[in-house]
């Protein structure tokens, strides 16, 4: 079985099929850049991933092999309205993988996804964070995310005025 | 655990393998989310913090839409632009306002960047050259709209299905009108020289939605598709009319660089000298099969078998069973001198689009395709449609109807037709699985032996139509449906060709089989005079000479060895509600009383003396003159079955005396 060997910023290798690597459609390209420059088609690939530590790399493909039988979704479904099938796609295993996460981590992961290029990934923590928003106050809001209110006299209703004429299509 | 989030190098987490800093990453994670937050849910996220609201902000602003109807709105957009630095326009909808307007060339050169979507709903139609310039200056446009209307009110409905401006690739004025004609032809080769120089402007349209163009690609479509693909490399949408032949190969070429593995390509409609000019052949189909077109509704019109191929008849099951589950509709049929394939991907459930594609006749409608085919020398069916839902079909191109009902499980409305001379002998074998889902069924010469297991084949049967029976066919619906002689209501009878008769019988709401098959038995047994007595005057009709012949005789017996007692006691055909009849020319109308019976009735039916006395209107039957097979859709039964309150009043003196 081919292999990759993906390494994450902070020095750690992992590892992995190239067929799980190249459901990221950011390894698949890195996969067949080295195969296009490389002479040796038996060479081992290496990525090197600057940008995420060990932790949320080894979540990333946690996630992928246990993804590894979906349908790869397109980068730009669903792209028009913004929301992904998430919702629809998400599994008990999604829930249960989410669920010990802090906000902090699932922050990185949706970076993660982001940059690996990983829909499915992108689409359930984004909804994650989007659960944490629908049918709360700006208040709940600031308790769910732990933040303080900074804004100073009426800043924020003219905040809330400042866009009212734009028209939800 | 308290979290700031706006501040840097912060530790967060409780588990001690995830300990990490947030600070530096956490805007960007937001930039993320947020875009795929809805409106609604940025708008609140905007009055969290000042960081929140920056994020939020962007986000948003690349999302704002305007609606343009007036100069006074380009000018307040503009000022709104020139009062906020960080203000961007992500949609724009601009109604009836003229593209030669100066400010609304400096709006789109102020929103060029950030634009990504362009609605354009005029009046009138819209300069071509002018749209094209405009485009030029939006480089990083992914949607356009543009559609035209015929009046300000429905321009200003943005519900309202607006008409397509047609366009023509690439945006080429003076040609919108334009209909195949050799001359046309050349005409459009000497503007390829235009299309070539547009293709080389290095314009590189990031559209991927649906693009409202016409098309009118001539004979080489490869080559004008390939144009197509090069400007719209991310095209997932095309609609487009009049594709003509081509090679499997040269589709594929043109195909190359795609981001979309294929365009969903949209067919539209033909005019009518389009729908006689186009040719066909095998090549074509392989195209169609490329298109991944979806189709919803096909129909295929073949010429009498002559030297078709093997090869062709697969290459079109190939094709039909391509569309898969998306296939509702699938008419095959033959006609001696039209051949049609008509095609619809109309989705939107127009009635009015459904209602004309239904009606399917040569130079009525502008909806086909034309092609010059000859049905194949080997059945088409069957073929897997697991979503099939109305299928006609005619006796050359169907071997075995049970194989046909194992592959469409869904299938609602069935209507076989076989050519004059033939019937149905064979194709319905002895041993036919019911199937529970067929409500509907037409069928054409089918012979007394296959219409005894009819009723068993098809248990939800509401609506039969029968064509062509004789005589003998004519004592079995006698015997297995009652209403139809003694209790069902005559609704309408026409005279067709010649001495062709139809007339329908509907089932009296409210009156259960038995009570009308005890009715019928009570009058069988001579209970009421002969005078009313449909079933007796029937008989006493068919024993009288010269309507007595041997043939009559043969039928009467073969009855009898037909259907079983006990079967015809079950009564199959409980759920009919509504049994239409044409009978052959030379059943003797006569003998059949309730015909005579209804005269009395308090129905507005047409008695037969009426139609012995009428003109022979052939055109208003709706039917092809040349094998005479009709288009028309049935119509639904409950209209005609809710508004029949009147019991034969035959009937009520029959009960009574009883």
């Amino acid at each position: 079985m081919a292999l990759v060997r993906v390494i994450s910023s902070d020095g750690a290798a992992f590892l992995v099929s190239q067929r799980l690597a190249k459901r990221s459609g950011k390894l698949k390209t890195e996969i067949e850049t080295f195969r296009k420059s490389s002479d040796n088609s038996e060479a081992q690939p290496e990525i090197r991933i600057v940008t995420i530590r060990a932790e949320i790399l080894r979540l990333v493909l946690q996630w992928l092999q246990q993804h590894q039988n979906d349908p790869v979704l397109p980068a730009n479904q669903n792209e028009q309205d913004g929301r992904g099938d998430a919702e629809m796609g998400q599994s008990q295993w999604d829930r249960d993988f989410l669920a010990p996460m802090d906000l902090g981590i699932v922050m990185e992961l949706i970076l993660a996804a982001n940059h690996l290029e990983v829909k499915g990934l992108l689409d359930i923590t984004c909804k994650l964070v989007e659960s944490k928003i629908t049918g709360r106050t700006v208040d709940e809001i600031r308790t769910a995310f732990k933040l303080k209110s900074d804004f100073k006299g009426n800043e924020e209703e003219q905040t809330r005025l400042e866009n009212r004429w734009c028209v939800e299509n | 655990m308290n979290i700031n989030f706006n501040r840097r190098n912060f530790v967060l987490g409780h588990h001690p393998t995830w300990r990490f800093q947030i600070g530096s990453c956490v805007n960007e994670a937001l930039q993320v989310a947020f875009k795929h937050l809805p409106y609604s849910h940025l708008r609140k996220c905007m009055q969290v913090s000042k960081s929140w609201r920056r994020l939020a902000l962007e986000e948003l602003q690349t999302r704002c839409i305007i609606h343009v109807s007036n100069v006074n709105h380009i000018k307040m957009v503009l000022q709104k632009l020139h009062g906020c630095a960080n203000f961007r326009i992500g949609k724009c909808s601009l109604v009836n306002v003229g593209l030669d307007n100066v400010l609304l060339h400096k709006l789109f050169f102020k929103v060029q960047n950030s634009l990504h979507l362009l609605k354009l709903v005029h009046l009138a139609e819209i300069d071509e050259l002018l749209l094209f310039k405009i485009l030029n200056q939006l480089p990083n446009l992914t949607h356009l709209s543009v559609t035209s209307t015929t009046s300000k009110a429905e321009a200003l409905n943005e519900s309202h299905d607006h008409r397509e401006e047609c366009f023509k690739f690439p945006l080429l004025s003076g040609r919108t009108n334009a209909v195949y004609s050799p001359e046309k032809y050349d005409h459009g080769r000497s503007n390829m020289g235009e299309e070539a120089n547009y293709a080389n402007c290095n314009i590189h349209f990031k559209y991927k939605s649906i693009v409202h163009l016409h098309l009118d690609l001539g004979p080489h479509v490869a080559f004008q598709l390939g144009k197509i693909f090069q400007v719209f490399p991310n095209l997932i949408e095309l609609a487009i009319a009049n594709v003509r032949e081509e090679t499997r190969r040269k589709f594929l070429k043109s195909g190359e660089g795609l981001a979309a593995q294929y365009p969903q390509v949209k067919l539209k409609r033909l005019t009518l000298r389009q729908y006689s000019s186009i040719g066909f052949h095998e090549k074509l189909v392989q195209t169609l099969m490329r298109l991944n077109m979806h189709l919803e509704k096909l129909v295929v019109i073949f010429h009498p078998p002559s030297k078709a191929l093997h090869s062709t008849s697969s290459l079109f099951r190939q094709f039909i069973e391509s569309q898969g589950c998306s296939l509702k509709i699938l008419k095959l049929e033959q006609v001696e001198d039209h051949l049609s394939l008509c095609i619809s991907t109309d989705t939107s459930g127009n009635a009015q689009e459904q209602m004309m594609l239904s009606c399917v006749g040569p130079g009525k409608h502008d909806y086909y395709w034309d092609f010059n085919y000859t049905s194949p020398s080997i059945s088409l069916l069957p073929m897997c449609l697991s979503n099939l839902q109305v299928l006609h079909v005619q006796k050359p191109l169907i071997t075995n109807l049970a194989q046909v009902l194992h592959h469409f499980p869904s299938l609602k409305e069935l209507s076989l037709r076989v050519c004059y001379g033939s019937n149905w002998k064979g194709m319905l074998p002895v041993k036919l699985e019911p199937h529970e889902k067929i409500t509907r069924l037409k069928i054409d010469f089918i012979d007394s032996d296959s219409f005894a297991r009819l009723g068993y084949c098809f248990p939800s049967l509401q609506t039969l139509q029968l064509s062509y029976c004789n005589e003998s066919l004519f004592y079995v619906l006698c015997d297995s449906i009652p209403y139809f002689n003694g209790g069902g209501n005559l609704i309408s009878c026409q005279q067709c060709h010649g001495t062709t008769q139809e007339f329908s019988v509907v089932k009296v709401k409210g009156r259960s089989d038995d009570e009308t098959l005890n009715s019928v038995r009570r009058e069988d047994a001579g209970v009421t005079g002969p005078s009313t007595n449909a079933m007796s005057t029937f008989r006493n009709n068919r024993c009288c000479p010269p309507m007595a012949s041997s043939s009559t005789q043969n039928s009467n017996s073969q009855r009898e060895k037909l259907l079983p007692r006990e079967q015809r006691k079950k009564n199959p055909f409980k759920n009919l509600t509504l049994l239409t009849v044409r009978t052959c020319d030379h059943l003797p109308y006569e003998k059949f009383a309730f015909l005579q019976r209804e005269n009395h009735s308090r129905t507005q039916s047409i008695t037969f003396e009426d139609i012995c006395n009428a003109e022979i209107d052939v055109g208003n039957c709706g039917e092809y003159p040349h094998n005479g097979f009709s288009w028309q859709e049935s119509t639904i039964m409950d209209e005609h079955f809710v508004d029949f309150p009147v019991v034969d009043s035959s009937e009520n003196e029959s009960c009574s005396s009883a």
